[in-house]
């Protein structure tokens, strides 16, 4: 189905209507304030979501998916974030999930896909090793032939929501030869496999999100590698390239802003609301401005893809801009909170601050905290500068 | 609506590029500096070529070009360094004139819009910076006409106009007035600005109008100048839109051919990554000011005029730092008048100083942003 601009607006008003007798309010409270929503209620939207139809809208009808346009996803992803939907089980459906079905074999897509889909299982990216860094091809997890095994050593970190996880996707080396990028291939482990240890990285405030795993002779069966033996760098790079639209992170970025917006007008300064200040007005429109740039940027990306099909290398200055966009609004809304933003997450936990401060100061700083790390990973800002200067502007 | 050109769009930028780099490289160096083309020519080109008053509508002696088509003719002036006149000789009085519904109006719009006729618009007065809404210049009713006193600056195109369109209070609004050049009492007096354009300052002692003069009531007036500077910073944020590119560009080729200590200035990663970002920059002020023609091609609504405020407040701040980074990044040959490059700093200070300062876009972004919302 393919998206005019009349029905564009139908559409978006149907998933505002979705998301209005589906959502619960809570779990709607958690999102916009940029909280992760936990395993139960992310397993009980998704399943929403699938009587929907819409659970996994990018992948092949075969398997669950829409059969929409890349416009149509596009507007499906920005309106759901209009609306609180969680942002939920990334690496099933944005991830693992494409890939397995442009280079997975029957049995590994009879077997893993349903399961993807219905967040059964959960999935996480075993990229990133100690010293590999944003020079990602350096990886030395090593997978030798033994049978019809293969015998994995080595280390993963990184791993975003590992502990939560039963199942990782994985770049191991499988040869030494040639270029660093041709000796590696993409392996399914099964988590529970002997031989895996699992430790958790903190945050510097504090948050368990990413995690470290040791890999001691873990035997994965050959039948659980996709593609080609050493081919697993361009299986791995091969991302829908509608998902680099939002490299810009404009929807997380938005909701940061209706989060300010608000906070200007409950927040008093001097015994006036701090929208009448000027240096927050100014701020305010400082803000606003850069994002509507940025959305229109977006919507540029996005016509060039889908009379293009790619955006090349725009991405990266989608990337580069949309995470200082959101770092900015993020220190805005700490700014503006100043004191109120000094509580940790946790004290909403007991009822000491009830009613003594405002909702929306939960999460304000640890958000800021968090948005340091989106600068780093996939591709840190300075190898985003990197592919602009080398692929855009030829220096 | 598209944000890539349409094939009208992509010839009329390249009969743009081709047709002003001719003016520029036939235009004689005068004290070394480097070649401008002529305005008083340039504008009689771009009239024969159709498009210098295309974006009006055809009533108005346009083509229907609309805000796109503005969009396109202000970014190609902005590439090559010229005097154009473009925004105080067509825009400011071309929406005006079109506005209103005059017969005086209708006769001279046509004229405006084929580069033909020269009309100025004097809005602004001293000390007020960029509050167009409360003027001291008085009209007071005079018979059956009018009788106009006091002064107004920073007045683009008027050494040569053949009439000035003035704004003054009458009663608690402002009114729009049509001023014959050589009205008795009218006294107009040139400065060079700091981009090398002549500007004026308009003294009117007396000067008695007959009631047709009066292109817009105070009912009317702030409204239709509001809109007239609303498509002007339009056009400012286009025309810094295409200076920036041609600044980087000029940049980008410089260090890959000048070298340093043994290799190309291209080389040095600090160098690249400046680069990188005023190129980003500049693609964030793009989207917006495609943003902003696309929503004033929907019409003149509140989400329109956000959209220019944004793109001129992002203009401003824009072609402020491409320009000190292109002078920078050139070094000493940056700072010279022979090479010009220096000329996008002149001409971006010079736009911001006459239609408003980032801040000042901000707010009428905000202002504007939070009515849409209501």
């Amino acid at each position: 189905m393919n998206m005019q601009v009349g029905s564009e607006a139908a559409f978006r008003a149907e998933i505002a209507e979705f998301c209005r007798e589906n959502l619960d309010p809570e779990v709607r409270r958690q999102s916009d304030l940029g909280l992760p929503v936990g395993p139960e209620a992310a397993k009980a939207w998704q399943a929403k979501l699938v009587a929907r139809g819409w659970g996994a809208p990018a992948w092949d009808e075969d398997w669950g998916g829409a059969g929409w346009d890349m416009r149509k996803l596009f507007v499906f992803e920005e309106e759901m974030a209009a609306h609180g939907a969680p942002i939920v089980g990334t690496f099933n459906i944005k991830m693992i999930g494409p890939i397995l079905q442009a280079h997975g074999d029957a049995a590994q897509k009879a077997h893993f896909l349903p399961k993807a889909l219905s967040f059964d299982h959960s999935w996480c990216q075993g990229y990133s090793e100690p010293g590999s860094g944003s020079d990602l091809a350096s990886l030395q997890t090593r997978a030798e032939r033994d049978g019809d095994d293969y015998v994995v050593n080595g280390t993963k970190i990184w791993t975003s929501g590992g502990h939560l996880a039963d199942h990782m996707f994985c770049l191991v080396r499988t040869s030494r030869e040639g270029r660093k990028q041709g000796g590696i291939s993409f392996l399914l482990i099964d988590l529970a496999t002997p031989g895996i240890t699992q430790r958790p990285v903190h945050h510097f405030f504090g948050a368990h999100v990413f995690n470290q795993f040791f890999f001691d002779n873990v035997r994965v069966p050959v039948a659980n590698r996709v593609g080609e033996e050493n081919a697993g760098w361009g299986i791995a790079k091969s991302l829908l390239e509608h998902e680099r639209l939002f490299s810009a992170r404009h929807t997380e970025a938005r909701r940061k802003l209706g989060r300010l917006t608000r906070l200007s007008r409950e927040v008093r300064i001097n015994g006036r609301p701090a929208i009448e200040d000027v240096q927050i007005r100014d701020d305010l429109a400082k803000r606003m401005i850069e994002l509507r740039a940025l959305e229109n940027a977006t919507m540029r990306a996005l016509e060039r893809l889908v009379d293009d099909g790619g955006i090349g290398p725009y991405a990266s200055v989608l990337k580069l801009r949309g995470i200082e966009v959101n770092q900015k609004l993020d220190r805005a809304i700490v700014q503006l909170l100043g004191p109120d933003a000094l509580p940790a997450q946790a004290a909403w936990d007991g009822a000491a601050l009830d009613g003594l401060i405002p909702d929306e100061a939960r999460n304000a700083a640890e958000s800021r905290y968090w948005w340091r790390g989106p600068a780093i990973a996939g591709g840190s800002q300075e190898v985003q500068r990197g592919i602009i200067t080398k692929h855009i502007l030829n220096l | 609506m598209r944000f890539a050109a349409s094939e009208d769009e992509v010839m009329v930028e390249d009969m743009l590029d081709r047709m002003l780099a001719d003016a520029r490289d036939g235009a004689p160096r005068i004290d070394g500096q480097a070649p401008r083309p002529d305005p008083e020519a340039l504008r009689a080109r771009l009239g024969e070529l159709g498009v210098w008053g295309a974006w009006l509508p055809e009533t108005a002696g346009g083509a229907d070009g609309g805000p796109r088509l503005l969009m396109t003719l202000a970014r190609g002036l902005g590439r090559v360094p010229a005097y154009h006149g473009l925004i105080g000789g067509c825009i400011l009085p071309g929406v005006l004139l079109a506005r209103s519904p005059t017969d005086g109006a209708r006769a001279l719009v046509g004229r405006v819009a084929s580069g033909d006729a020269s009309v100025a618009v004097a809005a602004m007065e001293p000390g007020a910076r960029w509050d167009l809404t409360s003027p001291t210049l008085r009209a007071e009713a005079a018979g059956a006409g009018w009788r106009l006193s006091g002064v107004k600056t920073h007045v683009a195109e008027a050494a040569g106009a053949e009439s000035l369109i003035v704004s003054a209070a009458e009663g608690d609004g402002v009114s729009l007035f049509l001023v014959p050049a050589g009205a008795e009492g009218l006294r107009v007096e040139t400065f060079p600005a700091t981009d090398g354009t002549v500007w004026g300052v308009a003294r009117l002692e007396g000067v008695t109008l007959p009631a047709s003069a009066r292109l817009a009531g105070p009912e009317d007036g702030a409204a239709a100048l509001e809109q007239a500077f609303t498509l002007a910073a339009f056009a400012a944020s286009a025309e810094i839109l295409g200076s920036c590119e041609a600044a980087l560009k000029q940049t980008l080729d410089y260090l890959r051919t000048r070298e340093q200590f043994g290799r190309a200035l291209a080389s040095n990663q600090a160098l690249q990554f400046r680069a990188a970002d005023l190129h980003t920059d500049i693609e964030m002020l793009r989207s917006q000011v495609l943003g902003a023609a696309n929503a004033l091609t929907l019409g003149y609504t509140m989400r329109a005029r956000s959209d220019v405020a944004a793109a001129m407040a992002l203009a401003v701040q824009t072609g402020d730092l491409v320009a000190r980074e292109a002078i920078h990044l050139h070094g000493a040959i940056g700072m010279t008048r022979e090479l010009g490059v220096g000329y996008h700093l002149l001409r971006a200070d010079v736009l911001s100083r006459w239609l408003g300062s980032a801040d000042h876009f901000r707010e009428k972004f905000l202002n504007a942003a939070e009515e849409d919302a209501a």
